[in-house]
C-alpha cells in the first residue's frame, strides 16, 4: 500500500525515525548500525525532521541521554549494535526500571571477543533479561515496520516499557532490497501523539524518578515492572492489527509457514526465516511436511503460545544465532524446550548454533536440518542434541 | 519515615516519585551522637558554616543571616564548627547527652563553658 | 520480465563493484512486479581487496539472504582475480560471463579456462578512462550487462542510470555525462 522503494534495512529504520519525527534521538556509531543517526543527521540538516540529535561520546552516554530526555517528557529514539549495546548495558536496566517507553533499532551483530562486525544475535540475546521489549525482524519491510509499531506498543499505558526493533546486521542492514514505505502523514497518524506519565519538564507536578529503593522497595518495583513487559505481549497483537488495517500488513507474536499440517518444524527468528521459507516451500513441492515457525516477539517470550503451535509437530529444530555459552543450547533452544515441558505432547527438540559471526546460511544447511528432523522420526533417536550449522569441524 | 510498605501492585510506576524533595521529612537529626551549638553574640555572619554544611542545617532568614541550627536535620558531623573562623566562641560541640532536657539557654551555657 | 536472474559481481575494492550491484538493484525496482535484491559480502574493507556483490532477480519476493548462488551471469570487474577467487563457482552451465578486458574473447577464454561458457568482452577500463578520467569499470559494466541479458534498451540503462546519479545531487554535470557516454559506449561494444 505503501511506496516501493530499493533501500537497505539500515535505512528503512532511519527513514522509520524520520518519519515518527521523535522529540530526541542521542545515538553514537558503530557498524553496521551508524548510517542510521548519519542519515538522521542529514535528515536534520535537510529539514526533514524536527528532532534533536545528541552526538554523545559513547552509547552508555547515548542511553543516558536518552533517559534523561525520556524522563524529561520527550519521545526519544536511538540505534546501536553488539559491543555499543553491550557498552550501554547498565542503563538497559535503568531505562526499563524507570519505564521510559524509549524505542531502539538494533542491527543485530556479533559480540567482540574475536573482534567481529557482521550479524549475530548476541547482542540482543545477552541483554534479554534487561526489561525490554524485542521485536526481530525478518528483512528491512519488517525492520520498518517493526519501529512504528514498537513506539505505540511501548508507550501503551500498561506497557510503558522501552522496546527495541532487531535485525540481521549486514544480512539485513546492508543488503538493498524492495519494500513499501508508507506515507509521512499516515505514519504519524499511526503513532500518535506522546503523553508521558511524569515528565520531569512538567513542573508544576513536580517529581522525582531515579530515587533509591532499599530492600524493603526494591522486589515490589522489580515486579510491577515485570507486570508491564507482560502486558506488551497482547498490545503487540492488536497494534499488528491496527498496523495491517492501517497499512495492509498485519503482524502477530509469530509468523506460522506452513505449520498447519507440519510434521518437521524449525524455530527461528531473523534473516534465516527468509531462506528457510524457500527451502520448506522445495520440500513441500517434494511432498514433505515442512514448516517453520517465525519467532517475532522474543521478550516478553510467549511461551504458552508457541506450546500451542509447536505441540503439533513430530519433530523440532530451534536455530540460535549465538552460542549456547554454556546453557544446554542456545537461549531460543532453552525457552522453547520450557515452553513445551508441560504440553501433553512433547515432541524430540533438538537446536542448533548457526550464522556466527556472520557465517553465511545456506538452502543446503537448511536443508540438512529438516533431514535430520526426518530421521529422528524415522529411528525414534536424537543423536545429538546440539550441533552447529556450517562449522568447521564436527562438534563434539 | 513511617510510609506504609505497599504490594507490588500499588507501586508507583517506575520507582516514580511524586511529592519530591521529600527527603526533608527524612529527619536524619536522630542520628546525631554530639550538637553544634551556636552563640549569635559572637557570630560575625561570614556563612562558613553554611556553604560547609552537608545537611544544609544552618537556618537562614530571608536577609541571609544565620538564625540557628536546624536540629531535626543536623547529623553532629562537627564540620561546621571546624570552619568557623572564630574557634569555638560561635560555634562549638556539645554532647547530645549533656544537651538532654536542657534549655537552650541552659545549653548555650554549658556548651560555651569549657 | 519473467524471470528468475542470480547475477554475481566480482572486483576488487574500489571498482565499484558494490555500487554496481545495489544501482542494479534499485534500477529494477522501478518496474512493476519485479523484486530485486543486492548486497555485497564485506570484509577488510581496502582498496584492492577482492569483493563479491549479488544482485538478485525475481518476479516474487525475494526471501533468501544467504551468500549461495548458482548464477546465470558472472561480472568480473578485474580478470587479475582469476585464480585468487573461483569466480566460475555455482555458474549453470551456458551461464554468462562479462569480463572486462582489452583482450579479445577468444584470447579471454583460453586464458581464463572459460570454455564452455558464453563469454562476452568489453574494455570497460578503457571506456571509463576515456569518459571519466579515471578506470572505474563499474557503469560500463551495467551498460554491457544490459545489452546482454536484454533488460534494458540502451536508451533505459542509460536514462536509468543518470537518474539515479541525479538524485544523489552531489555529482557535477561532467561526471553525470561521462557516466552516460561510458554506459552508452558499452552497451554498445560489448561482443
Amino acid at each position: 500500500m505503501g511506496k516501493k522503494v530499493a533501500l537497505t534495512g539500515n535505512e528503512a529504520a532511519a527513514h522509520a525515525i524520520r518519519q515518527i519525527n521523535p522529540d530526541v534521538v542521542a545515538a553514537f556509531p558503530i557498524t553496521p548500525s551508524t548510517p542510521i543517526p548519519q542519515n538522521i543527521a542529514q535528515y536534520i540538516a535537510d529539514g526533514k525532521m524536527d528532532t534533536e540529535l545528541v552526538t554523545v561520546e559513547s552509547e552508555h552516554s547515548a542511553m543516558s541521554a536518552c533517559i534523561g530526555a525520556a524522563a524529561g517528557g520527550g519521545r526519544v529514539m536511538t540505534a546501536t549494535s553488539a559491543n555499543g549495546y553491550a557498552l550501554m548495558w547498565e542503563m538497559l536496566y535503568i531505562a526499563s526500571g524507570a519505564r521510559l517507553p524509549i524505542v531502539m533499532a538494533v542491527a543485530a551483530r556479533a559480540l567482540s571477543g574475536p573482534l567481529n562486525i557482521h550479524g549475530d544475535h548476541s547482542d540482543i540475546m545477552g541483554g534479554r533479561d534487561s526489561g525490554w521489549i524485542e521485536l526481530v525482524a525478518e528483512n528491512s519491510q519488517e525492520a520498518y515496520d517493526n519501529l512504528i509499531q514498537a513506539v505505540k506498543i511501548a508507550e501503551n499505558k500498561d506497557v510503558m516499557t522501552p522496546a527495541l526493533g532487531a535485525f540481521d546486521g549486514f544480512n539485513i542492514s546492508h543488503s538493498i532490497e524492495i519494500w513499501e514505505m508508507e506515507d509521512d502523514d499516515k505514519v504519524r497518524e499511526f503513532v500518535g501523539e506522546y503523553e508521558p506519565l511524569f515528565p520531569l519538564l512538567k513542573t508544576e507536578e513536580p517529581v522525582t524518578h531515579g530515587a533509591w529503593a532499599p530492600p524493603d522497595w526494591y522486589f515490589e518495583h522489580r515486579m510491577s515492572q515485570l507486570k508491564g513487559l507482560l502486558n506488551a505481549k497482547d498490545v503487540v497483537v492488536n497494534v499488528g492489527k491496527e498496523f495491517g488495517k492501517a497499512f495492509g500488513r498485519e503482524y502477530g507474536i509469530y509468523e506460522a509457514y506452513k505449520m498447519d499440517d507440519a510434521d518437521y518444524v524449525i524455530v527461528a527468528m531473523g534473516s534465516v526465516c527468509g531462506t528457510t521459507k524457500d527451502v520448506v516451500d522445495s520440500l513441500r513441492d517434494n511432498g514433505v511436511k515442512a514448516g517453520l515457525l517465525k519467532l517475532r516477539l522474543f521478550r516478553p517470550f510467549p511461551y504458552k503460545e508457541l506450546a500451542d503451535v509447536l505441540s503439533g509437530a513430530k519433530a523440532i529444530a530451534v536455530l540460535d544465532r549465538v552460542s549456547p555459552a554454556g546453557a544446554q543450547g542456545g537461549p531460543l533452544f532453552n525457552e522453547i524446550r520450557s515452553a513445551l515441558y508441560d504440553a501433553n505432547n512433547r515432541p524430540p527438540v533438538i537446536n542448533y548454533s548457526y550464522g556466527l559471526g556472520g557465517r553465511d546460511t545456506q538452502p543446503v544447511h537448511i536443508n540438512s536440518v529438516y533431514d535430520t528432523l526426518k530421521k529422528i522420526v524415522e529411528t525414534g533417536k536424537v543423536e545429538k542434541q546440539f550441533d552447529c550449522l556450517n562449522l568447521r569441524g564436527a562438534w563434539g | 519515615m513511617a510510609e506504609k510498605l505497599l504490594d507490588w501492585n500499588e507501586v508507583l510506576i517506575g520507582a516514580t516519585i511524586k511529592d519530591p524533595g521529600n527527603s526533608r521529612s527524612y529527619e536524619t537529626g536522630s542520628w546525631r551522637v554530639e550538637r553544634p551549638v551556636w552563640n549569635p553574640d559572637e557570630c560575625i555572619q561570614c556563612m562558613f558554616c553554611w556553604v560547609y554544611c552537608p545537611d544544609s542545617s544552618i537556618l537562614v532568614d530571608e536577609n541571609g543571616k544565620m538564625t540557628g541550627i536546624d536540629y531535626d536535620h543536623c547529623k553532629g558531623c562537627g564540620i561546621c564548627v571546624e570552619q568557623c573562623p572564630k574557634k569555638s566562641k560561635a560555634l562549638t560541640m556539645l554532647l547530645e547527652a549533656d544537651a538532654k532536657g536542657k534549655s537552650e539557654e541552659e545549653i548555650r551555657k554549658e556548651a560555651f563553658s569549657k | 520480465m519473467s524471470k528468475k536472474l542470480d547475477i554475481r559481481w566480482h572486483g576488487r575494492a574500489g571498482q565499484g563493484a558494490v555500487t554496481a550491484a545495489k544501482t542494479l538493484a534499485e534500477l529494477i525496482s522501478q518496474e512493476e512486479g519485479v523484486y530485486a535484491q543486492g548486497f555485497a559480502v564485506y570484509g577488510a574493507e581496502k582498496r584492492g581487496a577482492p569483493v563479491i556483490a549479488f544482485t538478485r532477480i525475481d518476479d516474487k519476493v525475494i526471501r533468501d539472504h544467504s551468500e549461495y548462488m548458482e548464477p546465470d551471469i558472472v561480472l568480473l570487474l578485474d580478470p587479475t582475480l582469476l585464480g585468487l577467487v573461483d569466480v566460475k563457482e555455482g555458474l549453470k552451465d551456458n551461464g554468462k560471463v562479462i569480463v572486462n578486458t582489452s583482450f579479445d574473447k577468444e584470447q579471454v577464454i583460453e586464458e581464463l579456462g572459460l570454455q564452455g561458457y558464453d563469454v562476452y568482452v568489453v574494455d570497460a577500463n578503457k571506456i571509463s578512462i576515456d569518459a571519466l578520467g579515471r578506470a572505474i569499470p563499474n557503469t560500463p559494466m551495467i551498460g554491457a550487462l544490459a545489452k546482454v541479458t536484454g533488460l534494458f534498451s540502451k536508451d533505459e540503462i542509460s536514462k536509468g542510470v543518470v537518474e539515479l546519479l541525479e538524485h544523489e545531487g552531489k555529482f557535477p554535470q561532467k561526471i553525470i555525462d561521462g557516466n552516460r557516454e561510458a554506459i552508452e559506449k558499452a552497451y554498445e561494444e560489448v561482443k
